[in-house]
């Protein structure tokens, strides 16, 4: 390397270094906290479920040789293979998280296309560009997973040396660091049009969900009648039980061969069976997808800035206006403001993305057979389709300013009333949710149960609750972590991680507490009925007493709103 | 050919996105040391143009050639000779204006001791040297351009592209501006001037171009250009204004708005 690219490399990570110490010391108090307990709570999860995951590794052993109590090879070779879909799904996920995360908050990231009218080489631009994405926040919720699961290994299982073990395991963390900048740069660069790139990143997306739910798949379609009386069903019955494993045989001995999480695997293997030329084989085969990743992205960048697909998105009949211009029966500033907001996420690829992301979803669970188990009850079934609700849009509720960006000028130019300003926030993501509601539904009857009285009155006592809970806390987060976001586009944003993972775990607790009433109902043998529509009751309520709180915070917060929704860099 | 060298010639450089052809055959040539301006109407691909000339967009077809180099066979040694002044400015606005010059100069491969004494100088000069301590996102818009102006001398350029480097300037600022181009032009360095502010353009440029739907409808020496349009107007006078509406064929909009009568 010579001096000038030292030079620039040393000056592009001062300049990261500096960005970010300074979106740290820019921040109050509370947010710092935030912050802290949020990315504290996540990392914690995410090394526990790492631990977890490292001792089932090392308790089941991925080597005929340490394996004498597994009776043949075939159980074995099952065992890669669910551990190789494992791997595949935590990698894929990993590969397309920074695709999802879409609230633009660029003081933590650094926009590279900027850096190009310098001279510096495309080759040293993507060493960085791949280099910054070590430290993103989407990344840095598998750092932890990774170090729980080498933990958890080496824990369980003292045959595992820890060095080649952090070598083996850097390397799929490298690889997978390489590819998502690749994935994400074709996307863009693939897609000149947002529809048909959203649409990819929406396939991805449900591609990768359907990878991580083949082990349920699997349990839920085994006969498990025919495994009455036995005291669990062994990997061999399950294979006769299955015969589809069969038919999948080769496709998943293929992922094992060829595939990274099927070489991490094989290096892992090695590394039980204290097989050096296994263990390298794995190791290479990660760094050549590593390198190649790398001079595929160089030329890949260098086309993506120099011959930008065309931003000309043909302009589309809207069909949803014909939906938003029903006259809703409220006074003219309120009908105003909620008709103006449901255009911004029907006419968005993120709002119509995430209004039809549950349904989909829940078409494409009842296609693989999940929750078609008679275990769990019609209650809970639905109560779990309406968090899904919450949870593919929870974006939303919790920036709800974002999107307004420099049109939240003209709410402070007008003199808009705060409480009409939140009242319309609030009943436009009511309709937007209702509609969602309404669709699932549908489909609850469509494709699993007939809906009898007292579930559909469960049911929307369950929405409701939800969703006051929701706006509640999407209240409080909106108006103390506003940021820009932009609803058509998801590329080069940076995820402002503290209020999205404060909004995962409240939604974590709002959802217990809406099952509550179920298993109060079952040990207190009270109604439920008036179990959950009391908590409703109490949910309003509850929201009802933070609105003039909420008014007051957006009157004394409304120049910090307007400063972070508007920002441009 | 001239025999004047050229710090920029184009030869047939075309542009499309799609079916729609931003640029079509353009061929100009920036004599060394002019103040060339390069005029057109709102989406005429003057800002196109700029971006394939700085080696920030490929052309479909055609050369480009600044201070002799074809640029998308040299880039880097090409961008080491020019600065520019993109139309959206593109700072880090949560640095402050020293360190955002101390990034520039290390990107242009300045060595530590001439980055600080030249960003001394260019803060003092612009008069940002008072708010040295304040980040630019503080900065008013006529401070962020001459900060950004002062991000393109830093390496000290032989040649500069400025894509509507007086909008949104008040006077104290655009007169600093105007006197620090004269005085680069003074020292033979090349300048490339984009602004709708046509008065601004016929005080300081010596060559202009017009640029319309994509085409190159006109080129050489300002005055050249206006004494041929002068003989052609009735009243025997022409300004830059005038020329540049005859050219692009402008009219007048008389319609008034039926509640402001």
């Amino acid at each position: 390397m010579d001096a000038i690219k030292r030079q620039q490399f040393r000056a592009l990570f001062q300049l990261k270094w500096r960005l970010l110490m300074r979106f740290w010391s820019q921040r109050d108090e509370l947010y710092r906290w935030s912050m802290l307990i949020s990315v504290g709570f996540s990392a914690l999860l995410a090394i526990a479920l790492g631990v977890m995951g490292g001792m089932l590794l090392a308790t089941l052993p991925l080597s005929p040789a340490l394996s004498p109590g597994l009776g043949n090879s075939m159980e074995l070779e099952l065992l890669q293979y669910l551990w190789t879909v494992l791997f595949l799904g935590l990698g894929s996920i990993w590969m397309i998280s920074p695709l999802l995360f879409i609230i633009k908050n660029e003081n933590l990231s650094l926009d590279i296309s900027r850096l190009t009218c310098y001279p510096i080489a495309y080759s040293t631009l993507h060493a960085f560009h791949t280099l910054l994405a070590v430290f993103e926040p989407w990344s840095l919720f598998f750092y932890p997973l990774m170090i729980g699961l080498t933990v958890g290994t080496v824990w369980s299982s003292g045959l595992i040396a820890l060095g080649p073990t952090l070598i083996l395991l850097g390397l799929w963390i490298a690889l997978h660091i390489a590819w998502s900048r690749l994935l994400q740069d074709l996307v863009t660069l693939l897609f000149s049009s947002r529809y048909l790139r959203e649409g990819l990143t929406l396939a991805v997306i449900l591609g990768v969900i359907l990878l991580t739910f083949i082990p349920a798949l699997i349990s839920e379609r085994g006969n498990f009648e025919s495994l009455q009386g036995l005291k669990a069903p062994t990997l061999e019955l399950l294979l006769y039980q299955w015969p589809v494993w069969l038919k999948l045989q080769p496709i998943l001995s293929a992922l094992v061969h060829g595939s990274p999480a099927g070489w991490f695997v094989q290096g892992l293997s090695g590394l039980q069976q204290q097989d050096l030329r296994l263990w390298l084989t794995g190791c290479l085969q990660l760094l050549l997808w590593t390198v190649l990743a790398q001079l595929i992205g160089v030329a890949l960048l260098r086309r993506l800035f120099l011959e930008p697909p065309a931003a000309v998105n043909l302009p589309r009949r809207q069909h949803t206006a014909r939906l938003t211009r029903y006259r809703l029966q409220w006074p003219h500033l309120l009908r105003t403001l909620v008709l103006k907001e449901l255009r911004t996420f029907f006419r968005s690829i993120l709002g119509k993305l995430s209004f039809f992301l549950t349904p989909l979803l829940i078409m494409i669970l009842r296609l693989v057979g999940l929750g078609s188990s008679p275990i769990a009850t019609s209650h809970s079934l639905l109560l779990g389709m309406t968090v899904y609700i919450f949870m593919t849009s929870l974006f939303l509720y919790i920036n709800f300013f974002g999107p307004d960006q420099d049109g939240f000028k003209l709410y402070l130019l007008a003199g808009l009333p705060e409480r009409s300003l939140l009242l319309a926030k609030n009943l436009a993501l009511t309709l937007f949710a209702s509609g969602q509601f309404a669709i699932v539904l549908v489909l609850y009857v469509l494709l699993y149960r007939t809906l009898d009285l007292a579930t559909l009155w469960f049911g929307i006592c369950s929405f409701l609750s939800l969703l006051l809970g929701v706006l509640s806390m999407g209240n409080l987060l909106s108006l103390r972590f506003p940021a820009g976001m932009d609803l058509n586009q998801t590329q080069y944003r940076q995820s402002n991680g503290t209020p999205i993972l404060l909004g995962l775990q409240v939604m974590t607790l709002l959802a217990l507490l809406t099952s509550s009433p179920l298993w109060l109902a079952r040990w207190h043998q009270e109604p439920l009925w008036l179990l959950s529509a009391g908590l409703t009751g109490l949910m309003a309520l509850a929201w009802w007493l933070l609105l003039p709180f909420c008014e007051q915070l957006l009157r004394s917060q409304r120049w910090a709103i307007l400063d972070a929704v508007s920002r441009k860099d | 050919m001239s025999a004047i060298p050229l710090s920029i010639e184009t030869r047939q450089l075309c542009r499309r996105f799609g079916d729609f052809e931003a640029v079509r055959g353009l061929n100009l040539q920036v004599p060394q040391g002019s103040f060339f301006g390069f005029l057109g109407p709102n989406g005429a691909g003057k800002s196109t143009t700029i971006k394939m000339l700085t080696g920030l967009l490929q052309p479909s077809s055609g050369e480009v050639y600044l201070l002799g180099h074809n640029i998308w066979q040299a880039p880097i040694e090409v961008k080491r000779q020019i600065g520019v002044v993109p139309e959206k400015l593109h700072l880090f606005e949560r640095l402050t204006g020293g360190e955002y010059l101390e990034f520039v100069g290390a990107m242009y491969g300045l060595s530590e001791d001439l980055i600080q004494a030249r960003s001394e100088e260019l803060l003092e000069l612009m008069e940002l040297s008072q708010r040295n301590d304040r980040l630019i996102a503080d900065y008013s818009h006529g401070m962020r351009k001459k900060l950004a102006l002062a991000a393109a001398l830093i390496h000290n350029p032989r040649l500069l592209f400025l894509d509507e480097p007086f909008e949104g300037v008040d006077a104290v600022s655009g007169r600093i501006l105007r006197e620090l181009l004269q005085d680069l032009i003074a020292r033979q360095v090349t300048i490339f001037l984009t602004s709708h502010i046509l008065d601004i353009v016929e005080k300081l440029c010596d060559h202009l171009a017009i640029i319309h739907q994509g085409q190159l409808i006109t080129a050489g020496p300002l005055q050249e250009m206006l004494d041929r349009l002068t003989g052609e107007t009735p009243a025997g006078t022409a300004s830059l204004e005038e020329a540049f509406i005859q050219i692009v064929g402008g009219q007048k909009n008389t319609r008034q708005l039926s509640w402001m009568q």
